[in-house]
């Protein structure tokens, strides 16, 4: 089987998914993803990056319980695989051992 | 707390067009979802940044959905699976087919020949069907047409009209925005020290505000709003010009007597090859009274000269204009006449004009929508015969497909899998032959305009593409579909127990080869019967002799009327005559008002005195005309010098003349009209063939003196120019000397006029271009078909005698002889032809009598022509089969048995 790549935007999501919990769909990652980097994505793309991620396997979803806030709507609710876990850690690893060989120049202030 | 809430949601909603939208083409499951966060978020947004912001935003956001990621994800539901089988799918394919080599090469070449047919037959169809079309307007532009009906066999019907027919319309109706009169006058045009015989056409003012004629330089407004300004085509600025710029630049055209000075004041484009209105050199109607006198231009009702476009406003129904026509004849015309000759002009579409054989040609030319009905059928059964071999082929290498689908499906396979694994196999390989197909008939293109006497382009459009995705898909599907849906039927079991399969569809491939041959006979039948015809057309004893003549156009100065311009003519051709009669290699020399293959020659009508209604053509010639064009006398004399009364009084009539007044002896008689001068008929000729073999020959009056039937006669009909022409008979030996005599006696008498002239046979073989350009068609279409057929069986023999080389064996093993294998064979093939001849016999016979019937004189269908193609066929089946057979008989049985 070929290796999985996974993007950077995929690796930005999958992490908020993670980070998210019982509460990762769409809206909610748009609004973490602003907060914690300041980054403004767009709600289309975050939810097609969903569906590919959950079509590498490394997220599942499931429809949560109705509230009113949302016109009565259901959240679609994603949770990080056991695959998508190992891929997060193998990209941490091998990100972290790419960084060790960068020599580390101090950093000075002048 | 839930009605106030509701209260306020229903105050601000997002907009529902666009959560429609969405919810259009978003999969179901995840719409909800979806709809949820746009909702949410517009809550939020409408907190945070009121209303307006938060509705544009939830919109935009529910746009932005709009991709790719999300409409196509229930498209493809399980793409992981999918992709991995495709590129198993893609490498059986290609190993598969460069395993069969052979086959996959006639399939291909056989798909790619049949392709290119159709790209430019196409092209060609489109072509004629897109006639006029390229107008802006064109739906808006009509042309007035006439009717007459005077009772008795008096009833006319043009496409021509009075010169006063526009402006009278143009005065009276306000639907009509403007209207153009067009037609071309012959004249000479001087350019520099150069002199022409030139078609010169003279348009209405308004010419370019309804055409959509593509200037290159000039004003198109200004261009024809000037007496003395000409618009000249490319081609012809080019041919006056050379490269200089042509504009301002003077040339003179002869109108009426005298050379008049233009001033080129726009290039045209070259007028393209699908127009009806055809110009190189064109100028405006303010110079009408330079040619025709002031009657003729405002009153003159029953003379028709111009075509008349006219363009209607914008949505105007062109009936209810037609019905608006009567009260202003009745005016224009007076009471008297209007009634008595029902005048009922009408108006035709310009996009009806090409292809409309009902009505009479006038200036545009038409063609008949059956030449491209025949083309299209050609271009199907090429096509056709193509997708049979691919079928028949692909079919017959089931057998070695067999394990493979076996093992596919006991791995887990589901049919509709395998199904389009085979069409998609098919469509590889059509894209393939079609890629080759474009290639071949982007380099055959100049050849086919050959063939059929156009100027088509290959462009690269949306036409173009739709040709080929339509092709694409229909030959792939068509031709994939049967052989995917015999293979995936498979039973694995069977397959994998070795059991033979397939001779089921046996039958199926021996009627698609049955077709095959069915078609290919009767384009072999339908070949040789053109042929025939056509050589008949050739070679028929026209009942006068028309090797080695030679017509040379007379330009009669334009002064006075026809009448005397033509009389100046033949006084000019005297001179002539006694000129060229110094010369050993001309034979012969008279002149005559009209020449062979131009057109009709003038039709006249009268009224006899049983008051029936005739008509008879008419050409005014000399003394020398009978004798020069060695046509027979069957009764009385020809024109004399010894009897000056001929140049008076004296008429010849043909046969056909005589018969149509069931005389007997028509000598001393004279022409039952009785406003005719005093004449006399002294001769009567065998009839001759004047105009072409698809008309019978008419009643004819040949004289010298034009006045004495002018006088007596109540209509005529102009289609070519009466202005003499010499015709001159030379020895068969150096034409081309002889030629240039007569020339050198043309500069000497004519001066710096253009020498131009014609061969008889050839302007007469012209008249049948489009019938001999069909029948090269279809001889080129035949070869292919044949090609392509034999191919196919060629490869089909080559699959059963594979499957049957045991059973030939075993049969050798047991004493059968060479020759009765040969015959047991082959048995199969020559019944199969018997069949196919049988059926195509009828269908040919009825099509082929069908164009043999636009012909009067023709050639019958045989019986022979029929044995003939199916012997041929028959042959060529053989001949193909034969390797393969004898291949098989030879083989030693040793070599296919030892492995049981």
């Amino acid at each position: 089987m070929q290796k999985e790549y996974l993007g950077e935007f995929e690796e930005l999501v999958l992490t908020m998914v993670g980070i998210l919990q019982e509460d990762a769909y769409g809206n909610a990652i748009v609004t973490e993803i602003k907060q914690r980097i300041g980054r403004v994505v767009n709600l289309s793309a975050v939810h097609v990056t969903l569906y590919r991620l959950e079509d590498k396997g490394l997220v599942k979803s499931g429809m949560g319980g109705a509230t009113n806030a949302r016109g009565g709507r259901r959240k679609r609710i994603f949770t990080v695989t056991n695959a998508g876990l190992a891929m997060l850690r193998a990209k941490k690893e091998q990100q972290m051992q790419l960084w060790k060989l960068v020599p580390q120049l101090k950093m000075s202030i002048s | 707390m839930s009605d106030s809430n509701f209260q306020e949601k229903k105050r601000a909603a997002p907009s529902k067009a666009a959560l429609r939208f969405l919810n259009w083409f978003c999969p179901p499951e995840l719409y909800e979802g979806i709809e949820g966060d746009l909702l949410e978020s517009f809550e939020k947004d409408l907190a945070e940044l009121g209303e307006q912001r938060a509705k544009w935003n939830c919109m935009i956001n529910a746009l932005r959905f709009l991709r790719p990621g999300i409409i196509l994800r229930n498209k493809f539901r399980n793409p992981l699976i999918k992709n991995y089988m495709l590129r198993n799918y893609l490498k059986i394919a290609f190993r598969s087919l460069w395993r069969a080599k052979a086959h996959t090469i006639i399939n291909v070449f056989g798909l790619a020949l049949g392709i290119s047919c159709c790209i430019l037959i196409s092209l060609y169809v489109r072509d004629e069907l897109t006639f006029d079309s390229f107008h802006s307007k064109a739906h808006r532009i009509y042309r007035v047409y006439g009717r007459e009906d005077w009772g008795e066999k008096q009833q006319f019907f043009y496409t021509e009209t009075p010169f006063a027919m526009g402006p009278a319309l143009k005065a009276n109706l306000p639907e009509v925005v403007s209207h153009v009169r067009f037609h071309n006058v012959n004249s000479q045009v001087k350019a520099g020290e150069q002199q022409f015989n030139e078609s010169v056409a003279i348009a209405g003012q308004d010419f370019f505000d309804v055409f959509d004629f593509d200037l290159v330089t000039g004003d198109r407004r200004q261009a024809l709003r000037g007496q003395a300004n000409v618009v000249l085509s490319e081609s012809y600025a080019k041919k006056y010009f050379g490269s200089a710029d042509p504009i301002n630049k003077v040339i003179s055209i002869q109108l009426g007597e005298q050379f008049e000075e233009f001033a080129v004041k726009a290039i045209v484009k070259n007028v393209p090859s699908n127009s009806s209105i055809r110009f190189d050199i064109l100028i405006s109607d303010l110079n009408y009274p330079k040619l025709y006198n002031e009657q003729l231009l405002t009153s003159s009702w029953f003379n028709i000269i111009p075509e008349t476009y006219i363009l209607l406003q914008a949505g105007a129904d062109p009936k209810k204009v037609e019905s608006k026509f009567p009260p202003i004849f009745r005016t224009a015309i007076g009471e008297e006449e209007f009634t008595k000759s029902k005048y009922a002009p009408g108006l035709q579409s310009i996009t009806d004009i090409h292809l409309n054989t009902k009505f009479p040609v006038a200036i545009a030319p038409v063609s008949n929508p059956k030449y491209s009905y025949i083309l299209f059928g050609i271009a199907a059964l090429i096509l056709i015969v193509a997708c049979i071999n691919f079928v028949t082929l692909s079919v017959g290498r089931s057998m070695q497909r067999a394990k493979e689908v076996g093992i596919r499906k006991v791995v887990g396979a589901v049919r509709t899998q395998l199904i389009t694994q085979f069409i998609g196999e098919a469509i590889m390989v059509t894209l393939v032959a079609l890629i080759i197909g474009v290639g071949l008939s982007i380099i055959n293109l100049p050849l086919f305009n050959d063939l059929s006497g156009k100027q088509l382009l290959f462009p690269l459009d949306k036409f173009m593409l739709t040709v080929i995705g339509a092709l694409l898909l229909v030959i792939g599907l068509i031709s994939g579909s049967y052989p995917a849906l015999v293979l995936s039927s498979f039973k694995p079991i069977t397959i994998l127990k070795g059991a033979a399969q397939g001779s089921a569809k046996q039958s199926v491939r021996k009627i698609l080869v049955g077709i095959q041959l069915a078609l290919s006979i009767f384009l072999i039948s339908s070949t040789l019967l053109m042929r025939k015809q056509l050589s008949f057309l050739q070679n028929k004893n026209m009942g006068f002799d028309k090797e080695q003549l030679v017509t040379v156009q007379l330009n009669a100065p334009r002064t006075g009327g026809l009448a005397k311009r033509v009389a100046a003519g033949f006084v000019t051709g005297e001179r002539f005559k006694s000129e060229l009669a110094k010369f050993p290699d001309i034979l012969a020399v008279c002149t005559s008002s009209h020449d062979f293959g131009n057109g009709r020659w003038v039709n006249l009508g009268f009224t006899d005195e049983k008051t029936v209604y005739r008509t008879f053509d008419m050409n005014v010639v000399d003394d020398d005309y009978i004798p020069t064009l060695k046509i027979q006398v069957s009764k009385g004399r020809n024109f004399s010098d010894d009897n000056p009364s001929d140049k008076r009084r004296s008429v010849i009539v043909n046969e056909a003349f005589v018969k149509e007044y069931g005389w007997t002896d028509a000598i001393g008689k004279k022409i039952p009209g009785k406003k005719f001068a005093d004449h006399e008929i002294i001769g009567v000729v065998k009839d001759f063939n004047y105009a072409s073999l698809y008309t019978k020959v008419q009643p004819l009056v040949l004289t010298e003196s034009p006045g004495i039937i002018l006088s007596g006669i109540e209509n005529i009909y102009v289609d070519n120019s009466p202005i003499p022409k010499l015709i001159i008979r030379v020895r068969p030996e150096n034409i081309a000397a002889t030629i240039d005599q007569i020339k050198n006696v043309w500069n000497k008498i004519a001066g710096e006029e253009e020498f131009s002239f014609a061969f008889v046979d050839q302007a007469m073989a012209k008249q049948y271009k489009a019938d001999r350009n069909l029948g090269k068609i279809v001889s080129v279409a035949t070869l292919l078909a044949i090609i392509i057929g034999s191919l196919g069986l060629y490869a089909l023999a080559s699959l059963a005698m594979q499957n049957r080389t045991k059973e030939i064996s075993i049969r050798k093993v047991m004493g059968a002889s060479d020759n009765s294998l040969l015959y047991l064979l082959s048995k199969e093939y020559l019944t199969l032809v018997i069949l196919c001849l049988t059926i195509s016999v009828p269908i040919t016979w009825y099509l082929m009598s069908n164009w043999l019937s636009t012909f009067e004189y023709r050639v019958n269908i045989s019986a022979t022509i029929f044995v003939f193609a199916g012997a041929i066929s028959l042959l060529i089946a053989l001949a193909t089969i034969s390797f393969q057979l004898l291949k098989t008989v030879w083989t030693n049985p040793v070599n296919s048995l030892k492995y049981e």
